[in-house]
């Protein structure tokens, strides 16, 4: 983990959300630092439920307050503090400085505007432009996603286009301010396996022409080994090791991990035995003060179960969050 | 049931309703102890103010106008309960049959239940009663009548839904009668939202039957409606304001507090059903 | 779109029959007709075989019915038993009274509904949004004849008010016709706003909660515009349909109205001709009342499919 330079665009430190309930409240994000260097993609990996897309929306000023709160942390983009910032201002980031992508494709757009029209929008906001130039760029921009026959597209309304389709949209909205960040919150997920593999080119490569950087969120182990530079992988709530891609499949630090890189090896590999992680995942709220993993690692020790380890930074800038490598470090 | 009862309770606006609903289906049971006078005996002390001897005053016939508003309860209670009754059971039976076997019978069930629903119900009440003659049997039925199309289409909706679903097309398929398949599977999957709509109707009814009596096609005089009373009050109201006063406050009372209780009740047993009205 | 109007329009003919012929056989029922009402107790029987002939009334009832309905298809709906006069153009001079009382009291409920179901949604759970759903539970729970007559006692109690006993014609002076409808308008625009409000707000808060509005805020857009350009237009479509069923009841909700501000509408006629069994005039105007709703009904689904791009008509 390095600390705060001007290669980096977003800088988060500490970060640490709750969810209000009836009886207290519990913790869905602990204490998670990460840093996206400028033009880098960055995979936040986890399962359902992990944290990863409630730390997304913490960045974006979209955490629906109540029942969700940031706690305590720092989430610096370009140098500026956003957690701090008052509501007008998070509203100049959103959509100019940080752009967003969503899982749901289908569900993403105003059924009664045209897509054109949604497009638009975003730049009525940030940009002085009049509605036919905006318009005019708009079209434009679904030209760059890769959608044939902009023009009359633009027309039509969201319901006429396919899954496919409306996530390049969604994309081409998200990217019409130029912002320095992108955030996709598993842009693949909904689609046909088909489709995937278009979309991640089409993202990674507007993401790499344009000299953005990219937060991206998934389930799919395969998905960050094809995008990412560098992944962070979550746990129940726990930011529990990250490192370069292709550290993270060669040398695992967390057992966490490596579970992860077994059952996906697994898949891979010829005749052989499926693995999966023993156990399932506790809900949030049911954590015990010790490290959130302990009950299902095999390589646990005593102190496991009663303490939670600290967030370990090699010399390599990969960090931990367990007992048995912070001893090593 | 038990825990029906204690969501219900837990619930602020249940809570109030309930109180109001039992507060005027007691006054309607127990009015010849509550009542002070005789709500028919015309007194010598006409437009008396409220006060002593007669606790809201009296009206134009010195009638005490507190015992009639007592013995009105029962009228309002009397009639929204079973014209509600008539409609919902009409309306349960037709939409059982509309939605369960769907085709020519569901066709000609629901076209008539269009041009019922047509008519704005009031307008309808009102067409019924003037053919059956004004009276209280018939203000009942035709109150009763008017209520149908609400719940033939709230049930339909419901067992389209409930028979869609795979388990029934598979008791269907070992050959289960039709009569069983509606009564041990059908039926009990209806009865949340049916319960909901019973509840959410009882207000209507007693809408209806005010503005029926208001309008003299209801309860006919001397007998005491709450309507009625209120049409009454108007030759004598600036004179009298409590004539027209009180009747206005049971009204809104009586229909706020069933009101509340059906918004309770369907928030308890149906948090997704929107009223059909 | 075109050919879908026509169909329904099309369609309107067998439920107009069906409501013709429901109407008739229902009056035509009862014991005891008009003729039996206007000659008292005392009948004399020669006199009412005359009366009884003149109406057309000494034929069975399916003749009086093919009479009455091939004169409704030239557009003569008859005389009326009691005035003489013909139905057809009472009933239009009637119908401009209710007409004008219902929108006037449409943009009461309007005026009253959708800033406080907006204001009730936004601030949800706050003592603003407690108040404003009492309000609209108030005003569902109250009979309109019940809050026409407070506010009738209120206006001649408190400032020696009364509002006017003859109604004034728009086009003869705007300015009384708005003194005519003022009150009838506000008392029916506060019933109906109830439930108009309740509709706004749970429309409003279901689709605040929905995907797209996330993504409208991605954009970073302010909020007024979140809710007002992409919530509300949402909404627009059960609120639409509330409305539609409102103007229909409003129709006939009329009725009390017209008769506590003696006002001359459609509702007050055939409360008199139901109340005086003047058939000509409850057959006219039933007829009428089903014909306005089925064109209500119409305009609703054309509504829709202006608001609503995936609802398309062929």
């Amino acid at each position: 983990m390095s600390g705060t330079n001007d290669t980096n665009v977003l800088s988060v430190r500490g970060l640490s959300i709750r969810l209000a309930t009836r009886d207290g409240g519990a913790s869905v994000v602990d204490d998670a630092s990460f840093d996206v260097g400028r033009g880098e993609v960055f995979g936040i990996v986890g399962e359902s439920g992990c944290g990863k897309s409630v730390t997304a929306y913490a960045i974006a000023g979209l955490l629906p307050t109540p029942p969700l709160r940031v706690e305590a942390g720092s989430v610096r983009l370009g140098g500026r503090e956003l957690l701090s910032a008052s509501p007008a201002e998070m509203r100049s980031v959103r959509g100019r400085d940080i752009g967003m992508i969503f899982q749901e494709p289908m569900t993403a757009l105003d059924p009664l505007y045209t897509i054109g029209e949604q497009i638009a929008e975003s730049l009525e906001f940030h940009s002085s432009l009049d509605k036919r130039a905006a318009m005019e760029k708009a079209i434009a921009m679904l030209g760059r996603v890769g959608i044939p026959e902009p023009r009359r597209i633009a027309a039509e309304y969201p319901h006429r286009l396919s899954g496919g389709m409306l996530q390049r949209v969604v994309i081409a909205m998200a990217m019409i301010n130029e912002p320095a960040l992108l955030i996709a919150d598993e842009p693949t997920t909904a689609l046909d396996v088909t489709i995937q593999a278009q979309i991640l080119a089409l993202m990674n490569d507007l993401v790499g022409a344009n000299g953005m950087s990219m937060i991206l969120i998934t389930h799919d182990l395969g998905v960050v080994a094809e995008t990412c530079d560098r992944v962070a992988v979550f746990y129940g709530g726990h930011l529990v090791e990250s490192a370069p891609v292709g550290r993270i499949f060669a040398e695992p630090l967390h057992p966490y991990t490596d579970g992860l890189r077994r059952s996906v090896e697994s898949i891979g590999g010829s005749g052989g035995k499926l693995y999966a992680i023993p156990g399932s995942v506790p809900s949030a709220g049911r954590f015990g003060p010790g490290c959130r993993f302990h009950d299902r690692c095999a390589a646990r020790v005593a102190r496991c179960g009663i303490e939670a380890p600290p967030t370990t930074v090699l010399p390599d800038g990969r960090t931990v969050r367990c007992w048995l490598r912070g001893e090593e470090a | 049931m038990k825990r029906f009862f204690a969501a219900l309770l837990r619930d602020k606006t249940g809570r109030l309703g309930l109180a109001g609903v039992l507060a005027v289906v007691l006054t309607a049971l127990l009015a010849p102890l509550i009542a002070t006078h005789d709500p028919l005996a015309m007194t010598e002390s006409l437009r008396q103010a409220p006060g002593r001897g007669f606790l809201l005053g009296t009206d134009e016939f010195g009638r005490d106008v507190f015992s009639r508003l007592v013995y009105g309860a029962r009228v309002s209670v009397y009639v929204g309960l079973v014209a509600t009754g008539i409609g919902a059971l009409c309306g349960l039976a037709l939409g059982l049959a509309a939605g369960y076997y769907g085709g020519a019978v569901d066709n000609a069930i629901m076209r008539l239940m269009d041009v019922l629903f047509a008519f704005p119900s009031i307008l309808l009440a009102l067409a019924i009663v003037a053919v059956l003659g004004p009276d209280l049997g018939n203000t009942i039925v035709a109150i009763g009548i008017v209520r149908i199309p609400v719940f033939t289409r709230t049930v339909r909706a419901e067992v389209l839904s409930v028979k869609s679903q795979e388990y029934i097309a598979s008791v269907r398929s070992v050959g289960v009668r039709d009569s069983r398949v509606l009564f041990r599977h059908v039926l009990p999957n209806v009865m949340a939202p049916f319960i909901v709509q019973t509840t959410l109707s009882l207000s209507s009814a007693i809408l209806v039957e005010a503005s029926l009596s208001f309008l003299g096609l209801g309860i006919q005089p001397p007998n005491p409606s709450w309507g009625s009373m209120l049409s009454e009050s108007r030759r004598v109201m600036e004179l009298a304001p409590w004539t027209a006063i009180a009747p206005t406050v049971a009204i809104v009372l009586a229909i706020l507090s069933f009101n509340l209780l059906g918004d309770a009740v369907r928030d308890i047993l149906d948090p997704k059903l929107k009223s059909v009205e | 779109m075109r050919t879908y109007i026509v169909r329904r329009v099309l369609l309107f003919i067998p439920v107009l029959f069906g409501i013709s012929l429901a109407v008739f056989a229902l009056l035509h029922m009862i014991p005891g007709d008009a003729v039996d009402l206007m000659m008292g107790v005392e009948a004399n029987p020669e006199l009412r075989a005359q009366l009884l002939r003149q109406y057309g009334m000494d034929y069975p009832w399916y003749v009086q019915y093919w009479n009455w309905i091939s004169g409704v298809l030239r557009g003569d709906f008859g005389v009326s038993m009691r005035t003489g006069l013909p139905v057809l153009p009472e009933i239009l001079s009637r119908f401009k009274v209710t007409l004008m009382l219902t929108l006037y009291s449409a943009v009461v409920s309007w005026l009253i509904a959708i800033p406080l179901g907006i204001l009730a949604a936004i601030k949800r759970n706050t003592w603003i949004d407690g108040a404003s759903r009492f309000l609209a539970l108030l005003g569902v729970s109250i009979p309109n004849f019940a809050l026409g007559t407070m506010v009738l006692l209120v206006l001649s109690l408190v400032f020696c008010y009364y509002p006017p006993l003859d109604y004034t014609p728009f086009l003869a002076s705007p300015l009384g016709n708005l003194e005519s409808l003022i009150w009838p308008s506000l008392v029916l625009g506060a019933i109906m706003a109830g439930s108009v409000m309740r509709m706004t707000r749970s429309a409003l808060l279901e689709n605040l909660q929905q995907d797209y509005v996330r993504t409208v805020r991605a954009k970073g857009a302010p909020e007024r515009v979140v809710v007002l350009r992409h919530a509300l237009k949402n909404s627009l479509l059960p609120i639409v349909t509330i409305v539609g069923m409102q103007i229909g009841s409003l129709l006939g909700g009329t009725v009390v109205t017209e008769q506590i501000f003696s006002l001359p509408g459609l509702g007050l006629y055939t409360l008199t001709g139901i109340t005086q069994r003047d058939y000509p005039v409850v057959q006219g105007s039933i007829l009428f009342f089903a014909f306005i709703f089925v064109v209500i009904n119409l305009i609703v689904d054309i509504l829709y499919s202006r608001i609503d791009p995936r609802i398309s008509y062929r």
